[in-house]
């Protein structure tokens, strides 16, 4: 599938000291795709995203979204661009509700300020019934059952990635980083995430998706790209990337190749 | 533990009282301590099993049950102007002297909910929250002193300047968190402390400054505890309602993620810069505020009221009241400010009773006097529950 590149990464590299986490990453994103990152553990998966969405800063390499140099930017600037991410280790605001989640979310589409807080103009009124309105329409969009004052800590695993999934959309941006949605589902549970990731794409929005259960990332990536060793080793369509003796020889050993 | 070991105990705590108390206090405070160990663990046995254990158990859920009812008699709105006329009766009823304990509640009222931006709802430990309460008296002390500048523009110089003093505590504290930003800020608040105390040709030092005249409003000079009683209130009211709506709008949420987890806020695209200088810039102003208010009701500042002890009694109304929640927050400073005078008769248990009801309060009931409670949204909270009756109908 060839279409029109939204993210660029070109020779990406990050090293913490004398860990090279990543050496020279090359690979691109195409507008409406589903690209799936794999890769063993320690490849460097996370790292890269962690890069593109400027959480640390690339020792060298340029990070391009749409043509343009993201690099440097914070990630509230990122966020802006045009991308968001969830994380593979939840990191909901547990103490706040499923509404107050994603409504936070949706902040920097969001214009009121503190002025605009104290008065609470019409403007502003509207502005929050509107985010509301959109954020309960997010909310049945993933499939959260729970109610929208609930205290999202308390909410099942399974909601929990759903309302990181719904918080990251909720800006509405161009491309979604999806870390490992899928770990510590069950069966039922990842099927639902699969066509949950499908009508993501259908809205209109990019998936980079890193995942280690090869039913999803296989089932619904249109391309994979595989790392190790912070190097991209292998890219292409899944049924081929499953049988490239590089990728082979990077989960199993060599002997397997 | 077992019972074995109590004897040991003892010894361990007559060792340790040894080099200060001599050979005959150290037995003493051994047996001492022996004893009440041994106490403690026979009303444990018979507190865990029988009559008693049940019993204690069901006083719990009553007071338990007790508490959340009188929470809601608070949040009742429908109560609001019996209250609201019983507040405004009081002085009244009080003599001058409980009429001024009462004017002190309402500046800590003011500082506790000014502290409660910083600490309750950004998550900001400031340990030096006194500075920006001394920035304001001082503003009022030194401005009156110059150019004879009146109560009014000086309460909105004050609250300004101490905005300012906020934003420029922010700015080199960005990067620091829990621990560490606390003690940066400990050291802040010592710092004006400081200087107001050893710049001798601005502040006058530690002999303080005197403020001649009075605020007057129309005609009307405000000198008795009365007058300022209902300065304070109105300040008060204005504070919660500023407050209120700000904790209850983006900016507030805002705050709430950024305490929960800075790093996913900053990835949910919310600017951690400007966020924590807003949290500091608004918490600072109405210290300084109370600040001025203080000083026109002292007609004297100087540097002793702005120790470090103040900075701690506020966090203390913080977070016994119900960090983030401001009804809790305004319990809190009442607590602290009305309970050390109602001891007064007991001069020499005063701190430890204090300090006893903060541990046993802590121990009960961790989250505060008031949960924090509704969500953060400008709008009505009732669109929620239609939404969600409606899907569950289709």
């Amino acid at each position: 599938m060839s279409g029109v590149r939204l993210l660029e990464c070109a020779g990406l590299t990050k090293r913490f000291d004398g860990v090279v986490a990543l050496n020279s990453l090359d690979f691109e994103v195409n507008k409406g795709e589903i690209l799936g990152m794999i890769g063993p553990n320690g490849a460097g998966k996370t790292t890269a995203f962690n890069v593109i969405t400027g959480m640390f800063p690339p020792t060298g390499g340029d990070v391009r979204l749409g043509g343009e140099s993201i690099v440097g930017l914070k990630p509230d600037a990122v966020v802006r661009c045009g991308i968001t991410r969830t994380f593979q280790n939840i990191r909901l605001f547990r103490g706040m509700s499923v509404l107050e989640n994603v409504l936070v979310g949706r902040h920097s589409k969001l214009k009121t300020g503190p002025i605009g807080a104290v008065l609470r103009t019409s403007g502003v009124l509207e502005e929050e019934r509107a985010a509301v309105d959109f954020a309960l329409g997010l909310m049945r969009f993933a499939g959260i059952v729970p109610h929208p004052t609930a205290r999202a800590g308390a909410l099942s695993y399974g909601d929990q990635r759903r309302l990181e999934i719904a918080r990251a959309l909720a800006s509405e941006p161009r491309l979604i980083l999806l870390d490992e949605p899928a770990a510590g589902m069950n069966p039922r549970e990842k099927s639902e995430l699969n066509e949950l990731i499908l009508a993501i794409r259908e809205r209109g929005v990019t998936v980079l998706l890193i995942e280690h259960d090869m039913k999803v990332v296989m089932g619904i990536s249109d391309r994979i790209v595989v790392i190790d060793h912070g190097e991209k080793i292998a890219q292409g369509a899944p049924a081929d990337v499953r049988r490239d003796p590089m990728v082979l020889e990077a989960y199993l050993g060599a002997s397997y190749a | 533990m077992r019972m074995a070991s109590v004897p040991l105990v003892g010894l361990w705590f007559g060792f340790l009282a040894l080099p200060i108390s001599g050979p005959r206090g150290a037995l003493g405070i051994g047996i001492a301590c022996a004893v009440c160990i041994l106490i403690v663990k026979i009303l444990q046995a018979a507190l865990k099993a029988g009559p008693i254990a049940e019993r204690a158990a069901r006083l719990q859920a009553s007071v338990t049950r007790g508490w959340e009812h009188s929470e809601e008699i608070i949040r009742n709105k429908k109560f609001a102007p019996i209250f609201l006329l019983c507040l405004l009766l009081l002085p009244w009823m009080l003599d001058q002297y409980s009429t001024d304990v009462l004017v002190v509640t309402g500046i800590y009222v003011m500082l506790a909910l000014g502290l409660n931006v910083v600490v309750g709802f950004a998550g900001l430990l400031d340990l030096g929250y006194v500075a920006f309460y001394a920035v304001g008296a001082y503003t009022y002390a030194l401005l009156n002193a110059w150019i004879g500048l009146s109560f009014w523009p000086s309460l909105v110089a004050g609250g300004a300047l101490s905005m300012v003093f906020g934003i420029l505590l922010g700015i080199p504290v960005l990067r620091l968190r829990g621990d560490y930003l606390a003690i940066v800020t400990l050291g802040f608040g010592e710092i004006i402390r400081l200087v107001l105390n050893n710049w001798d040709n601005l502040t006058n030092g530690p002999n303080g400054i005197l403020i001649t005249g009075r605020p007057f409003i129309g005609t009307q000079k405000l000198y008795q505890p009365m007058h300022f009683f209902y300065l304070v209130v109105v300040l008060c009211f204005i504070t919660m309602f500023i407050v209120g709506r700000l904790n209850r709008s983006r900016l507030g949420r805002a705050w709430a993620a950024l305490r929960e987890d800075e790093t996913a806020a900053e990835c949910m695209g919310i600017n951690i810069t400007y966020t924590k200088l807003t949290a500091f810039a608004f918490g600072a102003t109405w210290a300084g505020v109370a600040g001025v208010v203080f000083a026109a009701k002292q007609t004297f500042v100087s540097p002793e009221s702005f120790n470090f002890f103040e900075s701690v009694i506020i966090l203390c109304m913080v977070v016994l009241g119900g960090m983030g929640s401001i009804p809790g927050v305004i319990l809190g400073a009442l607590v602290l400010t009305v309970l050390p005078e109602a001891l007064r008769d007991l001069t020499l248990y005063r701190p430890m009773i204090l300090g006893g009801s903060m541990v046993l309060m802590m121990v009960l009931r961790p989250q505060g006097f008031i949960k924090i409670s509704g969500q953060r949204l400008s709008v009505d909270e009732a669109r929620l529950h239609e939404s969600a009756s409606e899907e569950g109908g289709a």
